[in-house]
């Protein structure tokens, strides 16, 4: 059990797509290490494994975590999620651990039904909507490098410096945020380009 | 000790402009901070906020500007601002978006920014357009930080009955805030 740092923006490591999960190794410990690491930062309600430099596809949902919001499922470990059905659009204003001095309105569908595998390498099934769908979305867009300013259409009026959440430098909270970490390297930087394009799928998505 | 400086200019919209005029700044060794651009049918506007290197003044960087004017098509006008104004205040608040649309006539924004001053609701951005047909339709779009106190029904009712006689329609859109 270990807590895990969590990367904050600009570092490369988040705008990499992660790797699907093959169940050949035992994920017991890397899970256990999400949830400590999300139980740790106060409020989080979702983690994705690539906010803290595993590219694994791999989640951490739990919006029973916000005590003002209804949460059909609670907590959930989400392996190799696919939205296979969304409905709705819902704007909404996030903000992220791994971009802690912004937040954003961001569109999000507003229900959604997505096939995942549990930790038991079993199928499942779940049909979330509004605040949980939001998070399962925000958290799948980490693994595939997206982070919600690829979400945002206007600066001027979409994204917001965060006012009350984090100090101003953003590396203050212990356990939470550790800029730096890994360094990033010239290949890493290349690399991190090419998710570049995926805003333009938003669109697409939240019209289906 | 670095300046920080706001520059406001307007001009007749081509293409260039924002990339001559920041040219101008980076060579100058400005640093841009925040900054909004946007086109108004034919006029290009521009406010920024930036950085000056302490090698420079800023009676230096108004004549550099003052010699680019004419090349931008753009008047500009530079002021120094305090570490103070700098500062974002905290907004200890609701967000919203509201619409307002209907038929043009004066008076439409000024009735609606009133009633939200009076709640002490902030306005943080707004745009305005009004459409050249011969039914003219002004459209505004604002986003605001209401006081915790200010209920969402509370907003309605107050932009209802100034929309009402003004006849306009408006819609509020309450954001929720989410911490991921």
């Amino acid at each position: 059990m270990a807590i895990l740092p969590v990367l904050v923006y600009p570092d490369p490591e988040l705008k990499r797509v992660s790797d699907p999960v093959d169940f050949k190794e035992d994920l017991t410990a890397t899970i256990q290490d999400l949830l400590d690491t999300m139980h740790d930062a106060p409020g989080c309600v979702g983690l994705a494994a690539p906010q803290c430099g595993v590219r694994k596809r791999i989640l951490i949902i739990d919006a029973s975590r916000n005590p003002k919001v209804e949460s059909k499922y609670g907590l959930m470990v989400i392996i190799n999620p696919i939205v296979e059905y969304s409905e709705g659009e819902v704007l909404a204003r996030e903000g992220c651990l791994s971009l802690p001095d912004l937040t954003a309105n961001v569109k999000r569908a507003q229900k959604i039904r997505v096939k995942f595998q549990n930790p038991q390498n079993q199928e499942q099934e779940i049909e979330v909507s509004d605040f949980e769908a939001r998070v399962v979305l925000h958290e799948l867009d980490h693994l595939d490098g997206i982070l919600f300013l690829d979400r945002v259409a206007s600066l001027k009026t979409d994204v917001f410096r965060r006012k009350r959440y984090a100090p101003k430098d953003g590396a203050g909270k212990p356990g939470e945020v550790k800029p730096g970490e890994s360094k990033p390297d010239e290949l890493k930087l290349k690399d991190a380009k090419t998710p570049d394009s995926k805003p333009g799928e938003a669109a697409v998505r939240s019209e289906s | 000790m670095t300046t920080n400086i706001v520059l406001t200019g307007v001009g007749r919209d081509r293409v260039g402009i924002v990339a001559e005029l920041s040219q101008v700044l980076f060579e100058f060794g400005c640093n841009l901070l925040d900054s909004s651009m946007t086109l108004l049918r034919g006029e290009f506007a521009v406010i920024l906020m930036a950085q000056l290197p302490e090698t420079h003044t800023l009676i230096q960087l108004r004549e550099r500007l003052n010699q680019a004017e004419a090349a931008l098509g753009m008047q500009v006008f530079v002021r120094e601002l305090s570490d103070a104004s700098l500062d974002e205040d905290d907004d200890e608040g609701h967000p919203y978006i509201i619409s307002v649309y209907g038929g043009d006539r004066p008076g439409i924004v000024a009735g609606i920014t009133k009633a939200l001053q009076t709640l002490s609701i902030n306005i943080t951005d707004v745009a305005t357009k009004r459409t050249r047909s011969e039914q003219s339709i002004f459209m505004m779009v604002l986003e605001v930080t209401a006081p915790i106190t200010i209920t969402e029904s509370e907003l309605r009712q107050s932009l209802n009955k100034v929309s009402a006689q003004l006849g306009v329609d408006v819609s509020i859109q309450s954001l929720e805030v989410v911490e991921l």
